[in-house]
């Protein structure tokens, strides 16, 4: 991979082809959970943990194995991972952090983002590309939910990292979910706005599971 | 017989359609004027300025020429606002009606592109934001009073019959009550003789289609008697409450509509079966826009099933003929 | 008694408090099956199919297991397993019994069966209701009910905003979230004292 490429192809992953604004993945974690900015900080970092070893490791060793079994073996591997990082979670750092995550992380393992990321690098193998791509969905994913995470936890608490600010007025619903939906949909069209260019996936990105 | 979007043209047709609403409207803020002064009517105003704004900017953002044509945006304005109550403070109006244009219509491409019912979004919005000022509605003893146009804090406030219903599960208003609007409840659930006639002129001017209003309002009716002690009970549920203005001037947008007649009756009783469902199980005392927002997503389905009824009628009287 | 709960209990996860929408288990499949409209019935028909056969085999698991700490910590991954191996049972027989359908619609098993949807039912049941086990089958047929209903209105939304009107800043994923984030509005209509 030359080097020069480095910097276009990882902005543009995080930014114009954003896994969250652009392509709809990984939305379940940031609907639900991302009314805190620990939270948000949270999952990436555990998606980040588990989707760059992922993503080599199927680039490395997807093709050698049947096609039927890929799925549940990457699936089984991020859950492994996921669990662990729980555990590290609830031990070294927070147990109320754990607790309010207990129900979401270990489905990041089934989360659209690993089986459309670490599935599509099976076939083509190229793991300079699959780690670089994985770090920019890390990073895209990141961004966009620590930004609505803070949004939310403004908009609902009037805290940042449960610290509290002062506000004029707080919505305690824009920790429901629709909140979620609108600010979503909103960001996604002001980035389309900014970078001038609507973006569709294509039928055939549906994921390497689909294959 | 599956038509597509748009479905209001900026043209003689649609205008005519929103003039009429427009002066159905004017009456009912007529006859809000009689009940509370001039309070509502500057709540109408407030929300058919925000609205107009929101859509100018709309119209700069996308550099797009202004359609001085275009009422629609008026029409959305005076529609937020007779969902609310008469002592809702002026803000509350125009928050709603942002709403309505900024993400509900704007965002989906303009007049006669919107996927739902943006008054009805708008109304939703508030209702789940700011939850008592859409249930506090000034006592009948204040009616024909008129309401101070500010500080409206001290005001006896009362909930509404639906809200009534909600907590005792009676209703205590009679006929008389419900015609001559003796009753509390948001601006525009007037008089029902007001609304009735209303409903009415936009039969006959065909700017509303009856089967939508008649199918929603007759299967509301008869699930609200499963849900009343009485028949007298269930149809003062049904008039009394928001549901009966939203039949004629909300349910009948024809961009959020069906377009063939027997869609229409499917659509109007699949969204009566949302609103009683909604209010059996809910805790919000006014559910009719949140139910209406529901209704809107299947009227896509409900066209094509209409469509499909009436080509395979079509079908049949075609081969009667010839055989 | 045991029906009307497993009754309300399918409504609940449908209608009062649609599992897709408030929670957004789901949503990303939502929006990314929507390329091929006829297959959304046969998608829905899959999840189905893995989320009440998850939640048959996962709830009596749970139930000789216990509740102790460690056995919680590790009740996803077990669930995982449990899907793995219903995906491997369900591919093996499809492909033996109804080939045809397989060779058309194998590339949907895997989806189906690693969904957020499918997990997150078989937590969920677990983690939050105390109910029995046909209720439970309730809640997941519920939950499946209610992304199908969401995929044919969802399905409606993109044919309707593929105009020349739409703004280019919406088009594509973000008027669908707008779409989805309004209509998780209309459901609020049904906030009340049920939940899951």
């Amino acid at each position: 991979m030359k080097r020069t490429s480095f910097l276009p192809r990882f902005a543009e992953t995080v930014f114009l082809r954003n896994i969250v604004l652009m392509q709809g993945l990984g939305l379940c974690p940031i609907i639900a959970v991302s009314t805190n900015l620990k939270y948000g900080v949270a999952l990436t970092l555990c998606t980040a943990a588990v989707l760059l070893p992922t993503s080599l490791v199927m680039s490395l060793a997807g093709r050698h194995l049947p096609s039927r079994l890929r799925p549940p073996l990457y699936t089984l591997g991020a859950t492994v991972l996921l669990l662990g990082a729980g555990w590290l979670i609830n031990r070294c750092i927070s147990h109320e952090l754990y607790a309010a995550l207990y129900l979401y992380l270990p489905l990041m393992a089934v989360n659209t983002i690993f089986s459309f990321y670490a599935g599509r690098y099976e076939v083509h193998g190229r793991p300079g590309h699959a780690l670089l791509d994985a770090l920019a969905a890390s990073c895209g994913f990141g961004l966009v939910i620590c930004l609505i995470s803070c949004l939310r936890e403004l908009l609902a608490y009037g805290t940042l990292w449960d610290v509290p600010l002062s506000v004029p007025f707080t919505f305690s619903q824009a920790a429901l979910p629709f909140a979620g939906f609108l600010l979503l949909g909103l960001m996604g069209g002001l980035l389309q706005r900014l970078t001038g260019r609507p973006f569709n996936a294509a039928p055939g990105e549906e994921g390497g599971a689909a294959k | 017989m599956t038509k597509h979007a748009p479905f209001i043209h900026t043209g003689e047709r649609s205008v005519l359609f929103q003039l009429d609403v427009l002066l159905m409207l004017a009456v009912l803020t007529l006859i809000s004027y009689v009940f509370y002064g001039w309070r509502p009517v500057l709540l109408i105003l407030c929300g058919m300025a925000c609205a107009t704004l929101c859509e100018l900017l709309g119209c700069l953002l996308r550099r797009r020429r202004i359609d001085p044509s275009d009422l629609s945006c008026a029409v959305t304005g005076a529609l937020v606002a007779m969902m609310m109550s008469p002592t809702a403070p002026y803000w509350l109006p125009a928050v709603a009606a942002a709403f309505a244009v900024l993400l509900v219509k704007l965002p989906f491409g303009g007049t006669g592109r919107n996927l739902f019912n943006p008054a009805a979004a708008g109304v939703a919005f508030v209702t789940v934001l700011f939850p008592a000022y859409m249930t506090s509605f000034p006592a009948a003893s204040l009616n024909m009073q008129a309401l101070p146009l500010t500080g409206t804090a001290e005001l006896q406030t009362v909930t509404s019959p639906a809200g009534q219903w909600l907590s005792s599960g009676t209703l205590s208003l009679t006929w008389g009550d419900w015609l001559l609007g003796e009753f509390s409840g948001p601006i525009g659930a007037a008089a029902g003789i007001v609304i009735a006639a209303c409903a009415i002129y936009l039969f006959v001017r065909r700017t509303a289609a009856p089967s939508l209003t008649l199918s929603f309002l007759l299967t509301c009716t008869a699930g609200a008697r499963l849900l009343c002690q009485d028949w007298q009970q269930a149809l003062l549920l049904i008039g009394a409450t928001p549901i009966f203005f939203a039949s004629v001037f909300l349910l009948t947008d024809p961009v959020t509509s069906p377009h063939n007649t027997p869609g229409r009756i499917l659509y109007g009783m699949a969204a009566a079966g949302i609103v009683l469902l909604m209010r059996r199980y809910c805790a919000y005392e006014e559910t009719v826009c949140f139910a209406l927002l529901l209704a809107n997503a299947t009227a896509p389905l409900f066209d094509r099933l209409g469509g499909l009824l009436l080509r395979r009628l079509d079908s049949r009287r075609h081969r009667e003929v010839e055989g | 008694m045991i029906w009307r709960e497993t009754l309300l209990c399918f409504l609940t996860a449908a209608l009062l408090q649609n599992i897709v929408l408030s929670t957004g288990f789901g949503a990303s499949m939502l929006l990314r099956t929507l390329h091929r409209s006829r297959d959304t019935l046969v998608f829905s028909l899959l999840l189905m199919l893995f989320a009440v056969s998850t939640v048959l085999l996962a709830y009596p698991i749970d139930m000789a297991l216990g509740t102790s700490w460690n056995i919680k910590l590790l009740r996803p991954g077990i669930v995982v397993a449990i899907t793995a191996v219903l995906y491997g049972l369900f591919s093996l027989l499809f492909r033996h019994l109804l080939p045809r359908f397989y060779t058309r619609y194998g590339r949907f098993f895997p989806l189906a069966a690693f969904n957020n949807l499918v997990i997150a039912v078989a937590l969920i049941i677990n983690h939050r209701a105390a109910v029995t086990l046909l209720p439970a089958v309730g809640i997941a047929l519920g939950a499946c009910a209610g992304f199908l209903f969401l995929s044919l209105c969802t399905r409606e939304c993109v044919d309707r905003t593929d105009h020349p009107d739409m703004p280019y800043a919406f088009r594509g994923m973000p008027v669908s979230l707008l779409y989805l984030g309004i209509l998780a509005l209309g459901f609020m209509g049904f906030a009340s004292s049920y939940s899951i």
